[in-house]
This record gives C-alpha cells, structure tokens and sequence, in this order.
C-alpha cells in the first residue's frame, strides 16, 4: 500500500474511539476520531478520508443523519456503520443511504480491518472510474 | 337472575338451568296444549257419533216396534169387523181364522171371543180358559172404555211371559171383545235384533221400568230394570248414567206409540272410547318417547351452548390475561432492551481495551517476560467472555423487538429488495447469483417489515450457507387466493429427509458448532406464525431447498 489509509472514527464513547484508533493505527492506518456526528462533519470539511466508521446511535446527530451529510461532503468517502443495535432496519437504511458496509458492535479488530480494506479498494476504484471518464 | 359471578361454575349451573327450564316449556306448553285440546275434541266428536248412532238405532227400531204392534192390532181390529160375534162363536170358526191368522204371522199363541160382560165364550190356544171371566180384570175395562188394549208383558197365571192384544167390536146393539196374546219370543228377537258392538243393547221397559224384553247385559224378562225412563215424553231423549259398578253408559231411550213401553238403546262408553284407547296406544309412546327425546335435545343443546359460552368466555380471560402479560412482557423487553442498549457501550470499550492489550502483548519488549501467555490467555479471557455478553445482550434486543409487532402496509417485493441489497456483496463475493423473479402486481402486506426482514435475512444467509461457494438463489414471489407468498430457493446442498421435521425446532442446527445458535428458523416460523402465515419447507438432499413464506392479505387489526 503506497500511502495509510485515512479512516475517521465516530463515536460518542471517547475511551472506545481512543483505544480502537489506537488498534488501528497499530495495523497501519491513519486514524482521526470524532465523538459526535457534528465534530465528524467538522473534521472532514477540514480532511479527506478514505473511510468513515460511524457509530448508528448516538446523541444528537445521529449516525444515519452523519452518513446522508457526510455523503454530501465527501461522496467517494466509504462509509461502515457500526452499532449495538441488532436491527434490520437501520442496516437497510444505511445501505440505502449508500453506506458499504453494516457491522455489530463491538465487532472483531480483524473483521473491521478487513472491512476498511474493501472499502477503501472500492474507493479507489471508483476514483480511478472518476478520473478517467473525466 | 341472582348476580353470580360470570366465570364461576355456579354461573353456568345456573345458565344451564334457565335455558333447559325455557326449551322444556317452549316445547312442552304447546305439546301438551295440542295434544289436550286434540284429545279433548277427539273424544267429544266419539261420543258425539255414538249418540247419534243410539239415537239412530232408537229411531229406526222404534218404528219398527210401533209398526210390529200396530199391525197386529189392525189384523186384529179387521178381523173383528170382518166377522161377527155370532159367526166365530159356531162350530170350528174361531179355529179356521186363527189359523189364518198364525199362517200368516205365527206370533199369536191364542186367540179368543169375550162378550160384553167378560165371558170368555169362544177360545183357540193352547190353554183351558172357556167360560173364563175377565169383568174385573184392568185389561177388559180398559178395552171397554177405549176399544182397544195391549198389554205388558207379563206371566199371568200360565206362568208364561206373554202381551195380551185385545180390540172392541160394537155389533149393531152387541159390544163384544176379541182377545190374542202375542208370543213374546218373537217380540224380543225384533228388539234384540238391535245390537251392534259389543256393549250396544236394546230393551223395552214399561212405565215402572219392568223389562218387557230381555236384555242382552243381563237382568230377566218382567225383572226391574235400572233404567228409568220417566214420564211420557215425546221424542227421543239422550241420557248418560253409570251403573252400580261404575261404567257409564249411554241411553238412548222413546216412548213407543203406545205410550206405556219406553225402547232403550244403550252402549258402554268404554266402547265408545276403545277408538280413543287405541289411538292411545300408539300415542301415548309418541308423546313418551318424543318428551324423552325433547329433555335429551335441550339438556344436550343446553349444555353444548354453555359450553361453548363458557369456552367463549374462557379464552376472552384467556386473552385478557395474555394482553396484560404481553404488556407486561412489552414494559419487560423495553427495560431489557434500553439496559442491552447500554451495556453495549461498555462492552465495546472492554472489548477493545482487551484487544489493544493484545496487540501490546505482541511487542517485542513484552516478549520475554514469563508470564506473558499467563497475560495472553487472561486477556483473551476478556475478550471472549465481552463477546459472550454481546451475544446475551444482541438476543435480549431481538427479544425485545419481538414482543411488539409494527404492523404497517408493506410491499413483499421492495422488502426482499432490501434484505438482498445486504447480503449481495457476501453473495457476490461467494460467487452466489441471486435471481429476482418477482410478480410486479402484488398487493402490499399489513405486517411487521422489520421482522419479516429478519425471516428473509435468515433464510437467504440459510441459502448462502448451504451453497457455500459459487451457486444460484432464486427468489420468487406471487399471489395467492388471499395470501401473498416468496419463495427462497437454494441450490445448496438441500436437507436430509430425518432433518426435514426438525429445521423449526429451537436449538436445531446441522452447521459447525459455533456457527449457528439455531434459533434462526425457530424464530422465524414463530414470527411468520404470528403474523398469521405459514412457512414451508421443500429439500432435495443435493439438489438444493426451497423455503415459501406466505402472509394472508387481509388487512389486519
């Protein structure tokens, strides 16, 4: 991989962003973490990133509002959707508002390492895509 | 009614009670009414014709009778006028015109020539009465004074039960009499002749009620009889009486033209109610049978429609009890869920705290340290048991959603759609085509799309299970009478015939241990079950299985 892949981790549980961008950032990634979907949007009109990993519920903005605007900001930016909640119907939300992916929390380190991969391979496909029809 | 309570045995004893006391006397009332007012009228019209028949055989016999005694008297009269007292007083002529007389009829015993002052000078019969004189006998003053005379019967002195006859003939300045008796036995053959049945019987009775013929029930000629006709009246009178022993009777009695002998008819009433007796025969089993018949159908009626209304009133209890105990379990699942909901957090921080000790773990610097696998296994301690929370707290969620159905209008198709659009990287990457044969023009589903989701999820990551790698999932959808149905079929490696009867048990799987709980398809038929479908399943072992789902259309609650 010539260059770190940029994630941005949400959640408003401080310590769990803390110690997974730590985990992360062991394995090679680049890693910035927000804890409310309004710092998320903050940050990455400041940053690019290859990847966001948002929590689902979470005070305030929510994770699916987060996802709708942060498509605004960055549409090439993957999206994972992480929650606590076991529901159906949030995941097909998400996946209708364009999010690659839809894991439990907490979920395996190796599960959602490999899920940012994919979604950053996605990515840069779809700028390769981008560019040349350009 | 007395307020007993609603659900206590009493309750429906008394219910039961109530009803049966209503359908006995709705159908017993009317029966009984019926029946009485029939009988009733039956047996008025019975004796109503027995009368009219006594009264008929009373008429037609009277005259008969009347006709029987006139005629002898006329052949009397015209004897005596077409012979005089001379002529039948001489030699054997008395002899000569009774035996045309007798040639004639054959009911007169003697016949006799008496002069104005009672002797009785000429004489043919069997007895020795020339030179008798009758001056003071009833009978020859009562002949003298009206001309003509017809005894009763009676035995005089031959000891014989016989009528004397007798006509006045005035001769010029000559009264004389001429004097018969009639044989009785003929008389009484032309009375009991009338008897038709067993009970009807005919008599004559004088003024003293003294039989002047035998009657058939018993009692002796010239005997008293025990009916009294009274006085002289005219016409025909009806009379009913019992006797010593009880029985009645009916009496049809006239005076004849005589005025002095009365012609009774009488009949037992037991015959003329042994029509009515046989009617009862058949009757009376009817009306028993038919009464049993009726306590059976309305105890059995009775006791099935308490039971149902017991039934009725039991299971809305019933409901009652499960709303209270759902709502219950609804309060019990939102606290489950909200403290499942936060306790995630938690565990997600443990689990990861764990997990970067892990990775810490792996650092060179750490690595010569003894007790380092003493470290790593009590970390991954952690993890795991962090795991096993989440699990325990995922069910208790999905618990939580179960309990409460959102029942909303649904289309099938964008619902598959959904749960497709989740599972198609995974079944792309597996090499798995899933194939979308919908029928476009289905109408939307009342039902809970959420938990429909989760049955759809479970049954295609079924599907995608027993593929494996590189195969075809087929999803079909259509309408039915008042169902819509999908249709998830597989090209996996189907399911074993003994496994066939046990893929909804909870708890059942064939998958690796720690690859399925399952529960999947336990849940899932109980979901379908209370959205009031029906889930089926149909397996080749190697060719592939095919789960259908059908929801009922009609809008529900």
């Amino acid at each position: 991989m010539e260059r770190a892949i940029r994630v941005l981790l949400v959640d408003d549980e401080e310590r769990f962003t803390r110690t997974l961008s730590k985990r992360l950032a062991e394995r090679g990634l680049r890693v910035h973490t927000a804890s409310s979907g309004m710092k998320a949007l903050k940050h990455m009109e400041d940053n690019v990133f290859d990847v966001v990993v948002l929590d689902v519920k979470m005070p305030g903005m929510d994770g699916i509002e987060t996802l709708r605007e942060a498509k605004k900001v960055q549409p090439l930016t993957e999206v994972i959707l992480l929650t606590g909640h076991a529901s159906v119907d949030s995941a097909i939300e998400g996946m209708r508002l364009g999010a690659f992916e839809y894991l439990m929390k907490p979920c395996e380190i190796e599960e959602l390492m490999a899920r940012i991969e994919e979604a950053y391979a996605k990515r840069v496909m779809r700028e390769e895509e981008l560019r040349q029809s350009v | 009614m007395p307020q007993v309570k609603r659900s206590s045995p009493e309750y429906y004893a008394q219910l039961k009670q109530h009803f049966v006391k209503i359908l006995l006397s709705a159908a017993f009332i009317p029966l009984i009414l019926i029946g009485g007012i029939l009988y009733y009228h039956f047996s008025a019209t019975l004796k109503e014709n027995s009368l009219r028949y006594v009264e008929n055989l009373v008429r037609d016999h009277q005259d008969e009778i009347d006709g029987f005694l006139s005629e002898r008297i006329s052949n009397l009269k015209a004897l005596s006028k077409s012979h005089t007292m001379d002529y039948l007083v001489q030699g054997n002529h008395l002899s000569e015109v009774f035996n045309i007389l007798q040639g004639e009829y054959g009911t007169f015993t003697e016949l006799g020539v008496i002069d104005a002052a009672g002797n009785h000078v000429a004489y043919v019969g069997p007895y020795k009465l020339l030179g008798k004189n009758y001056k003071d006998a009833p009978w020859f003053k009562e002949v003298m004074d009206r001309g003509e005379y017809v005894s009763d019967v009676f035995l005089g002195m031959r000891r014989v039960p016989h009528i004397i006859m007798a006509v006045k003939r005035v001769e010029n300045s000559r009264t004389w009499i001429l004097r018969t008796t009639l044989d009785t036995a003929k008389f009484s053959d032309l009375v009991e002749s009338i008897r038709i049945g067993k009970t009807v019987d005919a008599f004559i009775v004088n003024t003293e009620g003294i039989l002047q013929t035998r009657p058939r029930s018993g009692g002796n000629l010239l005997e008293k009889s025990d009916f009294l006709p009274g006085k002289y009246t005219q016409g025909i009178r009806l009379k009913e009486k019992k006797d010593e022993l009880g029985t009645r009777f009916i009496y049809a009695y006239t005076w004849l033209q005589n005025r002095n002998w009365c012609l009774v008819v009488k009949q037992d009433l037991r015959e003329v109610y042994a029509a009515l007796r046989h009617i009862n025969y058949v009757i009376i089993p009817i009306f028993i049978g038919g009464s049993f018949f009726i306590v059976f159908a309305a105890i059995f009626t009775t006791r099935q429609l308490a039971s149902r209304i017991e039934k009725t009133a039991r299971e809305k209890d019933m409901l009652n009890e499960q709303l209270l105990q759902s709502g219950k379990l609804a309060a019990i699942g939102e606290l489950a869920a909200g403290i499942a909901h936060e306790i995630n957090n938690p565990l997600a921080i443990i689990g990861e705290e764990a997990g970067w000790m892990k990775d810490l773990l792996k650092k060179e610097v750490l690595k010569g340290s003894p007790k380092v696998t003493e470290f790593e296994d009590s970390i991954s301690q952690i993890g795991l048991q962090a795991r096993r929370c989440r699990q325990i707290t995922h069910n208790l969620l999905a618990f939580a959603r179960k309990l409460e159905p959102k029942m909303e209008s649904f289309g099938l198709n964008n619902l598959i759609e959904d749960v497709i659009k989740l599972v198609e990287r995974e079944a792309r990457v597996n090499d798995i085509i899933i194939t979308r044969n919908f029928y476009h023009e289905l109408p939307p589903v009342w039902t809970d799309a959420s938990q429909l989701r989760q049955v759809f999820l479970n049954l295609v990551n079924n599907a995608m299970d027993a593929i494996g790698r590189k195969g075809e999932i087929t999803i079909t959808t259509r309408l039915g009478l008042d169902s819509v149905c999908a249709e998830v079929a597989d090209t996996g490696h189907g399911i074993a015939e003994e496994d066939l009867d046990k893929i909804f048990l909870p708890f059942f799987t064939t998958k690796a241990p720690g690859k399925g709980t399952g529960l999947g398809l336990a849940i899932s038929y109980s979901v379908i079950e209370k959205l009031g479908g029906r889930i089926t399943v149909n397996s080749a072992e190697g060719k592939g299985t095919t789960f259908s789902v059908c929801l009922p259309l009609g809008r529900k609650g």
